[in-house]
């Protein structure tokens, strides 16, 4: 734990989802505290419940609803006050198109909302922040199986580039995380158990876990996932209107 | 739903099931609530078929998808746990602290709740008894959606029945388990050679009261003079001041190891009775009386280290048989059981004898005083078809039992006999389960409700 970052607790938020879990367990057996947001509460106090019975960690848990405007601002005081030094966004959710604006909300302006008072706040007191938002491979490139939720992550992708532009010469650092297929419950039925595509949530924690304590801007995971969505961008749109994605 | 082929440990035998994973109380409600058949299963370390539907296409109810750890008693070592949680994320958490498992299998790799239900046992039977005596309560859902906690003092006969019931009572939620203070994670272990059976089981009862830990491993392609020839393992738990002191000063660390796997299926005539008369002549010779300190990674689960060691035996797979005789009957009835075993050729890799404690209060526990023999054997229909009523002949003739959890191809008519206090088991199974919704292809073959 060189990086004073990890010394200091971090911000997890949608807490429930298995990465997020993952990630949890990551920090907890290495005794970084940990405040942990979702919007079932009893849920997440089992999930810290169950880490502060592995390990001993030091973990609070905070209701947190991505879907209710204005909730990030609450929850970046919350943080701050904590002193978080970290803090990663792992809530998400995967519609049709009829959830369209829900799915926006979520996956992308709760996160710009999360972020943007997360900095503020950490400005007025000089505090370095690691930022990192979980998107999604399905951002890269929008296509006919589920291209609005593509099209959120797709903003979320846009927006925490520019952040990262933004913040990059106070200090700050923001990654974009990129996971692709994942054994949880949003590719349940929508990916065969099988296939060797479909990562184990603990090692696309890991991935993740590397990459907050390195120099990595825009993480794939698993890493293969980075050469797929090359050929994936690399496709003309005239040909890549024809296929069935 | 999807179905896919299933099978337990031993690969054998192979049915197809769907498998539902409830990921919280509400969704384990619903499953058994519903009125169709299944049958809880967690990581499928039981060798044949007690987590396998009763026919093909039924359901299995995966525990792991809830593994939570509820609560943690340091003073007391009392922990709540869901059925899911599996021995070996216990050891990764307690050991370090200076805690153990009351008792253990030979692997780490089994959940909570499939060690409550085959009450499982391990070297130190004989002073700890079963998993299951060492269980302060758990909550079970039962056919109609009901969750009842259980413990011996509230519904007690549920409590009883569940223990050793191979998942015919309920899906087990939650498990309350007594953890034990360790002075290390160390074993003295004395190494004594036997050169036949009479002078193992000999060894075995002499030393079996000052050992905690006793375990033998018996060469069973052997016959003649040297019948049940093989090495007895005697272990202590080690104090700190009997530890290098490049250990003393964290006692409880287990050393790091490689991880090794057996990466793919050897082929079926892998383990022939040839090679596996080698392994057993080269392990023997080498094996010498002395004593040393073994880590409990390494003395407990030696073949956890060997990640799908399940894939020697190669596709066909394998079964275990695993016999207990009371001590009146145990050397004429293991002498007979070897002698069959090694007239077949049916080369067994791993045979291990242990002496056993009393039995405790449960209707389906599998232990008593006595001996007991595991070992496994590669399926080859045309042998085991012939050995098998050669092994149930022996054990009906020397008041024998198989243990459910390793079993793969009893018959059901010696089964009361062989528990008899069955028909105790059934009756509180049928007043939880009237619809008979629990059933697991086990528990069909034979015939247990």
């Amino acid at each position: 734990m060189s990086n004073p970052n990890f010394e200091a607790p971090i911000l997890i938020t949608g807490a429930t989802s298995p990465i997020a879990a993952a990630y949890a367990t990551i920090c907890a057996a290495r005794g970084q505290g940990i405040l942990l947001a979702g919007r079932n509460v009893i849920e997440v106090e089992r999930v810290a419940q169950d880490l502060r019975v592995r390990h001993g960690a030091m973990i609070s848990v905070v209701a947190y609803d991505a879907a209710k405007p204005g909730s990030g601002l609450t929850l970046a005081q919350q943080a701050l006050d904590a002193g978080v030094k970290s803090a990663i966004a792992f809530h998400g959710i995967m519609e049709g198109k009829n959830a369209f604006h829900s799915m926006m909300q979520v996956n992308c302006l709760s996160v710009a909302e999360l972020f943007e008072e997360l900095l503020t706040l950490a400005d007025k007191e000089n505090r370095k922040l690691v930022l990192a938002g979980v998107s999604s491979v399905a951002g890269d490139r929008g296509r006919q199986s589920n291209y609005p939720y593509g099209a959120t992550k797709a903003a979320l992708n846009a927006y925490l580039s520019g952040l990262r532009n933004r913040t990059h010469l106070s200090g700050h650092r923001v990654i974009t995380v990129k996971p692709g297929f994942v054994r949880t419950r949003m590719t349940e039925g929508k990916v065969s158990p099988t296939s060797p595509l479909l990562a184990e949530p603990a090692k696309v924690a890991n991935d993740i876990d590397h990459a907050m304590r390195g120099t990595s801007n825009v993480l794939y995971t698993p890493w293969f996932w980075r050469g797929i969505m090359f050929v994936i961008r690399s496709i003309p749109e005239v040909i890549f209107k024809r296929l069935r994605l | 739903m999807n179905t896919a082929p299933l099978s337990g440990w031993g690969r054998w035998p192979v049915i197809s099931a769907c498998k539902v994973a409830p990921k919280n109380e509400a969704e384990a409600i619903a499953l058994l609530s519903d009125g169709e058949k299944l049958i809880s299963r967690g990581l499928g370390r039981s060798y044949g078929d007690p987590a396998l539907p009763s026919a093909e296409g039924g359901r299995v109810v995966d525990s792991l998808a809830m593994s939570r750890m509820e609560s943690f008693d340091e003073s007391t070592g009392a922990l709540v746990a869901e059925g899911g949680v599996s021995l070996a994320e216990i050891i990764e958490a307690f050991l370090p602290r200076g805690w153990f498992l009351p008792t253990t299998p030979g692997t780490k790799f089994v959940t909570l709740g499939g060690a409550v239900a085959a009450d499982v046992h391990g070297k130190n039977h004989h002073v700890d008894g079963t998993f299951g005596t060492h269980v302060t309560f758990f909550d079970l859902v039962v056919p109609g959606g009901q969750v009842l906690r259980c413990s011996p003092e509230k519904n007690s006969e549920i409590f009883a029945a569940t223990i050793g019931g191979m998942g015919l009572t309920g899906h087990i939620l939650r498990v309350g388990l007594r953890l034990r203070r360790v002075p290390s994670a160390w074993c003295k272990v004395r190494y004594m050679k036997a050169g036949n059976l009479e002078a193992m089981v000999h060894l075995l009862s002499e030393h079996d009261a000052s050992y905690r830990h006793t375990v033998a491993w018996i060469d069973c392609l052997e016959s003649g003079e040297a019948l049940g020839r093989g090495i007895l393992m005697l272990g202590n738990e080690a104090a700190v001041d009997e530890l290098p002191p490049e250990h003393r000063e964290h006692p409880h660390a287990l050393p790091r190891r490689r991880k090794l796997s057996v990466p793919f299926d050897f082929p079926g005539w892998a383990l022939n009775s040839l090679t596996v008369k080698a392994f057993n002549a080269i392990y023997y010779g080498l094996g010498r009386d002395c004593e040393k300190l073994v880590d409990f990674e390494k003395f407990f689960y030696p073949l956890d280290a060997i990640s799908h060691w399940n894939r020697i035996y190669g596709k066909r797979g394998f079964i275990q048989y695993q016999v207990f005789f009371p001590d009146c009957s145990a050397v004429q009835g293991l002498r007979k059981t070897l002698d069959a075993i090694s007239r077949s050729g049916l080369s067994s890799f791993l045979a291990v004898l242990k002496r056993c404690g009393p039995a405790n209060t449960f209707p389906l526990s599998f232990l008593d005083t006595g001996f007991t023999l595991a070992l496994d054997m590669p399926v080859v229909p045309e042998k085991l078809d012939v050995l098998m009523p050669e092994l149930e002949r022996i054990l009906a003739e020397h008041n024998g039992r198989i243990y459910f959890a390793k079993d793969a191809c009893a018959a059901p008519d010696l089964i009361p006999k062989m528990y008899p206090r069955l028909d105790e088991f059934r009756k509180v199974q049928r007043a939880l389960d009237p619809r008979s919704v629990l059933r697991s292809h086990l528990s069909t073959r034979l015939g247990l409700i």
